[in-house]
């Protein structure tokens, strides 16, 4: 994870469309996201983290603006396969083990074959994944568990986390948060998306409000958490115009 | 390439579609067999019996049958099981070429076909004795050619529902996809005759039809080119090349659809 001065996620007045009305979900998104550093956006329902998101991996193509993902274009082989992507509602394929799962998603990713072990069982255990249960039998937690140690595999420079914290037990979730930590620490960039606002005041060190597709505010949490007194008021304010 | 074959060749094993279709092949081809068999001995006595090319024609449009149904079920169930629904992002989000996916699934299919045709073979020999596929006068040629264009038609009927099923849905796909099939044999009993000639002089929708007609997969033309094949193979006589053609064209469409897929506005 080397030093880079370029930002490795850049939307610049960027506009997103659904269907045939053409309903706006993202409209005039500038967006920066500096190396090492772990942002946090959030919004109320439909307010267009998951299709910002969604822009970042490449999966949507805006209707106006530029997106430029790790210094290329988003959803090429050179981005994907340096960044690790956990989204809200997945499920990795019913009929593979945690471990072949894992083992799929490492081939691509980690070309030596011992380190690709290595790291699998690395992760399995770390993100306590059963070794011979198939998916089609994971609880939901543990499914959700699953795609998060996907999203780590092959130590990718950006982390893309959608709801991460959906599903998890509370120990889990204490457990993520320091891997999190870990990961931003040594060098990692970390985007997330959330709706549990104690939680993002705690892993992520920028905040970026989106509202009805507009991203109306974008600053470091400690100095939102110096203006309002704590994240939660921030977003209330933002949200209803008054903490 | 090999990740991803493995891959969908473990998917396919672990379904109980490869079981069941594996199993009704097997029925399918030991019943034919056994009848025809009896009726070789009926027929023996006044010195008429199916040779191993007949009874090869009947197994070979037994298996387009089944391989019809298995191809549908591929085609819609299978193939694009790993890119819609909830695995969508996932699998967008691997770090692969979205063209390596329609052929690693194309090669997954030729095992499954080839599965099917090797207990085809296996119980012609169970039958008549394993040493007819040594004899001269067994149609070894134009048994490959016509497995080779089998298994050709049977691609590009997989990747059309395929297709279909990532850009409309799975159920819209099975009616759009079998009532497609059906209107090309009915545009095909219309104007491989004389009748449809004469229709559509008077007709200019009729010649738009019959134009789109010969632009699409012959399939009116499977069972007449194999039973030509299997007597005589040439496989540059063989009419592979629109079938070539469409299956390159559905594997870019797929690959496409991969590229682009279609992203419902979900919950945020």
């Amino acid at each position: 994870m080397n030093a880079n001065t370029s930002p490795l996620v850049h939307l610049q007045a960027v506009e997103v469309r659904y269907g045939l009305r053409g309903f706006v979900a993202v409209h005039e998104l500038n967006l920066k996201i500096e190396q090492g550093t772990s942002f946090a956006l959030l919004g109320p329902n439909g307010a267009g983290k998951t299709s910002t998101l969604r822009l970042i991996l490449g999966m949507l193509r805006p209707r106006k603006g530029t997106v430029s993902v790790l210094g290329g274009r988003p959803g090429s082989i050179k981005a994907l396969e340096q960044m690790g992507f956990a989204p809200e509602e997945a499920s990795a394929p019913d009929y593979l083990s945690a471990q072949e799962y894992l083992d799929f998603v490492a081939a691509f990713r980690i070309k030596d074959k011992r380190a690709r072990t290595k790291e699998v069982e690395e992760l399995q255990a770390s993100f306590e994944l059963p070794p011979g249960k198939r998916v089609g039998e994971f609880s939901k937690g543990m499914r959700r568990k699953l795609i998060l140690a996907s999203a780590f595999c092959g130590k990718p420079k950006l982390l893309v986390l959608d709801e991460p914290l959906n599903g998890l037990d509370p120990l889990f979730i204490i457990k993520l948060r320091d891997k999190i930590r870990d990961y931003v620490a040594q060098g990692g960039t970390l985007l997330f998306s959330s709706h549990i606002l104690a939680e993002v005041e705690k892993s992520c060190t920028e905040i970026g409000i989106l509202k009805q597709g507009k991203l109306v505010c974008a600053e470091k949490t400690s100095v939102l958490a110096e203006r309002h007194g704590d994240v939660e008021k921030a977003f209330a304010f933002y949200m209803q115009g008054s903490p | 390439m090999w990740n991803l074959t493995r891959q969908f060749t473990l998917h396919l094993f672990r379904s109980k579609i490869f079981y069941l279709t594996t199993l009704f092949a097997f029925v399918v081809h030991f019943v034919t067999l056994k009848i025809i068999d009896t009726v070789t001995v009926q027929i023996n006595e006044a010195e008429q019996f199916m040779g191993p090319d007949r009874v090869f024609l009947v197994l070979l449009f037994i298996q387009m049958g089944v391989g019809s149904f298995v191809a549908t079920m591929y085609g819609i169930w299978v193939a694009p099981y790993l890119h819609q629904g909830d695995r969508l992002p996932l699998t967008f989000a691997l770090p692969v070429a979205k063209w390596k996916f329609p052929i690693a699934y194309a090669i997954t299919f030729f095992v499954l076909i080839f599965l099917q045709n090797t207990l085809m073979f296996g119980l012609h020999g169970f039958i008549y004795g394993y040493e007819d596929y040594a004899n001269r006068a067994f149609p070894l040629m134009g048994l490959v050619v016509c497995n080779l264009y089998e298994i050709l038609v049977l691609e590009v009927g997989m990747f059309g529902f395929a297709l279909l099923a990532l850009g409309i849905g799975k159920l819209s796909a099975l009616f759009l996809g079998s009532l497609v099939f059906i209107l090309c044999q009915v545009a095909a009993a219309l104007f491989s005759t004389d009748l449809g000639a004469a229709l559509s002089e008077g007709s200019p929708s009729l010649k738009v039809v019959g134009a789109v007609y010969r632009i699409m997969p012959p399939w009116d033309k499977v069972l007449n080119q194999m039973s030509a094949q299997i007597q005589q193979a040439n496989l540059f006589d063989a009419g592979l090349l629109p079938w070539c053609a469409w299956l390159l064209f559905l594997m870019v469409g797929f690959a496409v659809l991969l590229l682009y897929p279609r992203t419902a506005k979900g919950a945020e």
